[in-house]
């Protein structure tokens, strides 16, 4: 199974995941880079959650958990309830302009089709996004300094390193 | 990538002067999309937002599509031939009546290393030095600086190299802005464990990373460093066996160092003296250092002074000439290295021969088929604004430059250019500047032409032609050849495409003699120096010697001046100012990308708290900012990221250069954009 890595430690604010996935996906970012403190941005965007409540909250079989790792919305098959937008821990679901199809970050599907990576991942200036098996993602998260969190809220879906300065505590 | 219409092409980003690559997809001669182009050494197929949205300027609905004339208040379309011809024939009765030193040539650091080269060639035949471009208001005291101090006035190691660096030392750059991709390399040191000294007024997000920051007050730079480096002397942490073998100066230097009282410069700097310690010792201690800067320590009226104070310091500590060592001045341009290279300069023909040079510039006018060229020093680009004012300059040829926008003072450079008999602008969109010119030529864009670009590490790469140009429009260096061969230079302008530009280039230009077409065109190009075909290029300079006449670094003292304005009852604040990570200079092209646009919208000013507080003022109000040259309205951010005392406004949109002093340093003749004095007040609801 495949799991995204956010070094945060490097992200610099400039907001090129958001432009990049913009562009991939017809105008509507899924990303929104926010600042959660004066000097600590934090991309929110699906973290693709092991324990996947979006899932779990939909009425239909509108969202899959893919083979891959990936949390995936059929967009056909959804029926603008809005479930998934309250379940999301993470605030990375939300439905179109219209208020009709839920929308949410979807890993580049149509990239990673034909063997390409997510859009945000090559992009970013600072090369703060990884993705891949888990094992490989904790070995290289391991040597970077600052505080790595593996599980969060949706359990192992996503890895976060953060400077130690902004984690509370530590 | 679907689509099996689409061919991907290697291009180059437009933007800044890191030089990125990427593929352009092109279908029916549009471009329809962009992809990473991992393997691309500079970026590994990184873009910063503005790369992202670089193809949204390409197609958009503003583009010029046919040459016009004023008629009025407004234009009319006319044809090539009559706008080429009736430019020719003004140029020439104006050449007649007041002499070629009545014409002034802005050139375009977004245009080819072969356009400016054909453009500076033009003026110089025409019979005139009157020839810069935008390198004068962002690197021109690097490049006299260095060329003082190194012998050369460039970057002197790959940016990807900083990754090898154990202190990096950040003066006056936001490149987590300005460019975006240095971030890569720092971050990859800073995981290595090296240690990063910011010295900024503000906190960018550079700072967010930094183990050490130094919030020294707009303009006090030399100050700054003279004390870091009566430290590393009083330590004894200088390098004494690269100080003997490499320089010279040494004795001169350490006398007027002598004379340095720290307790005086934590008063000028406001930085403690315990930290200007631990900035020293970090930086003269650690086994390989860089220096980074970029605008923050030239856009000052002592910018030359700021430049050679760091190389001062890096020749005293021996880092320079080393994997991991040197000095960075990060070029803001995608080809602001190159129009330099070129000879796009007042005071340098191609290859930086001084115009003053009587041999050397024999040797070019012979090349270039022409008994004598110019010998004084010609008008810079903020002189030619004051001389058009005064009636000394009375007709100015713009490629691809919006002063109107860029320029300091604007509200007199408007003066100016209406003063002249007449203006040509030959830009992609109708600029503010254009708004004023007499003709207004249609050109073609990076994607639209081909030719090469040299970004800040001093390599040049290729961007092949993708599409053609819109409506009418046609590439620069069309444009320029026209204008040579109607001005009395047919032979000179015989210019079928770029490529025997670049072979002329190569002819001319010792550091290009190897930079040939197909070196160029290799995916991250060739960089210079390349003295012969065949010659690997040269990432690190000054290796083993420097390329001053002697071989040695020259080691300069430099006393402390304050910057030409300073705050006073009427104008409290320091006005600073800048680029923001969305936008770009002068944001024609920016302001058009609807990414771009939503996500910062217009001009700002950044205040801090306590001023905000002593105002009344919240955040996002509206206020009004004003300097002894004129005032400009936008929203306040209210922000601890900038310190009490001082302001910043970003300089993309209309207005912040309306406030800016267009006082010069002495040298280099830049202005002093990091410096002025000013008040905020608010506006009514």
């Amino acid at each position: 199974m495949n799991v995204l890595y956010l070094n945060l430690t490097r992200c610099i604010y400039c907001r090129a995941c958001e432009v990049a996935c913009e562009r991939e996906h017809d105008g509507i970012s899924r990303v929104a880079v926010t600042l959660v403190d004066p000097r600590q941005p934090v991309p929110v965007s699906c973290r693709h959650c092991e324990k996947h409540p979006c899932l779990e909250a939909c009425p239909e079989t509108a969202i899959e958990a893919a083979p891959g790792g990936a949390i995936i919305i059929h967009t056909r098959k959804c029926i603008s309830c809005g479930l998934c937008v309250i379940a999301c821990p993470f605030g990375a679901i939300e439905l179109d302009a219209g208020g009709k199809i839920a929308e949410k970050c979807d890993l580049c599907e149509h990239r990673q089709r034909d063997g390409r990576l997510p859009a945000c991942l090559l992009t970013c200036p600072a090369r703060c996004i990884e993705y891949g098996p888990l094992d490989d993602i904790l070995a290289v998260a391991r040597t970077k300094p600052g505080a790595t969190f593996v599980a969060a809220m949706g359990e192992t879906g996503t890895v976060v390193t953060l400077p130690d300065r902004s984690v509370p505590g530590v | 990538m679907s689509g099996p219409m689409i061919e991907w092409v290697r291009s180059i980003c437009p933007f800044c002067g890191v030089g990125c690559g990427f593929l352009a997809g092109v279908e029916r001669n549009r471009l329809v999309g962009l992809e990473y182009l991992t393997d691309h050494p500079v970026c590994e197929g990184a873009l910063c937002p503005k790369g992202n949205a670089a193809l949204e300027t390409v197609h958009h609905a503003d583009r010029l599509l046919h040459p016009l004339v004023r008629k009025g208040d407004g234009f009319e379309r006319i044809s090539w031939d009559e706008a080429l011809e009736g430019i020719a024939a003004r140029l020439l009765d104006i050449q007649r009546d007041h002499g070629a030193d009545a014409v002034g040539f802005l050139a375009s650091a977004k245009c080819t290393n072969e356009e400016n080269y054909l453009l500076q060639k033009w003026a110089r035949l025409f019979g005139t030095n009157n020839i810069d471009h935008c390198a004068r208001l962002c690197h021109a005291s690097t490049v006299a600086g260095l060329a003082r101090t190194l012998g050369a006035g460039a970057m002197t190691n790959p940016m990807s190299d900083v990754a090898h660096s154990d202190c990096i030392f950040v003066i006056g750059s936001n490149f987590t802005e300005c460019h975006p991709l240095a971030s890569r390399w720092v971050g990859d040191a800073l995981e290595r464990g090296a240690f990063l000294v910011v010295a900024d007024p503000r906190v960018t997000p550079v700072v967010w990373q930094a183990d050490l920051h130094l919030r020294h007050r707009p303009g006090s730079d030399v100050a700054l460093l003279n004390g870091m480096m009566k430290v590393i002397l009083q330590e004894g942490l200088h390098n004494e066996g690269f100080i003997a073998a490499r320089t010279s100066g040494f004795d001169v230097l350490r006398q007027s160092l002598a004379a340095v009282d720290l307790a005086a410069v934590e008063e000028i700097t406001g930085v403690p003296v315990a930290a200007i310690q631990e900035a020293a010792r970090r930086y003269a201690r650690a086994k390989a250092s860089v220096i980074m800067w970029s605008m923050g320590i030239t856009q000052h009226t002592t910018g030359v002074d700021n430049v050679i104070s760091l190389a001062n310091l890096a020749l005293l500590a021996g880092h320079v000439g080393r994997p991991g060592a040197g000095l960075m001045p990060l070029r803001g341009q995608s080809n602001v290295q190159g129009a330099c290279d070129m000879g796009a300069l007042s005071n340098f023909l191609t290859g930086y021969v001084p115009v003053t040079d009587a041999e050397r510039r024999a040797r070019i006018a012979a090349q270039w088929g022409t008994p004598e060229l110019p010998a004084a020093v010609g008008l810079t680009v903020v002189e030619m604004m004051h001389a058009a004012g005064t009636g000394a300059l009375r007709a100015l040829y713009v490629m691809g430059e919006n002063p109107m926008i860029t320029d300091p003072n604007v509200d007199h450079v408007r003066e100016g250019l209406r003063n002249l008999d007449l203006l040509v602008v030959q830009d992609i969109f109708l600029t503010e500047t254009a708004e004023l010119a007499d003709y207004v030529l249609p050109a073609a864009l990076w994607a639209e032409k081909a030719g090469s670009y040299t970004n800040t590490e001093r390599r040049v790469q290729w961007q092949p032609r993708l599409i053609p140009p819109p409506g009418e429009a046609l590439p620069d260096w069309q444009i320029i050849a026209s204008m040579g061969r109607l001005t009395g230079w047919a032979d000179q302008f015989d210019v079928p495409s770029p490529e025997p530009v670049l072979a002329e280039i190569n002819a001319v230009s010792p550091a290009y003699r190897g930079v040939t077409q197909e070196r160029t065109q290799a995916l991250g190009g060739v960089t210079w120096p390349c003295p012969e075909e065949g010659h690997p290029g040269t990432p690190i300079l000054h290796e083993t010697r420097f390329a001053t006449a002697d071989g040695l670094g020259h080691l300069e003292p430099i006393a402390y001046r304050p910057p030409a304005e300073q705050p006073d009852d009427r104008y409290p604040l320091v006005l600073t100012t800048g680029r923001t990570v969305l936008h770009y200079n002068s944001g024609s092209m920016t302001r058009r990308s609807k990414a771009l646009l939503t996500r910062e919208r217009s001009l700002f000013v950044e205040i801090s708290p306590a001023d905000a507080a002593q105002r009344g003022l919240e955040d996002g109000q509206q206020v009004r900012v004003s300097t002894r040259r004129g005032d400009a309205d936008c929203l306040a951010r209210v922000t601890s990221a900038t310190a009490a005392g001082v302001v910043f406004m970003p300089f993309h949109f209309a207005g912040a250069n309306v406030l800016t002093n267009d006082a010069l340093d002495p040298t280099a003749k830049i202005p002093e954009y990091k410096v002025a004095a000013c008040q905020i007040e608010g506006l009514p609801r």
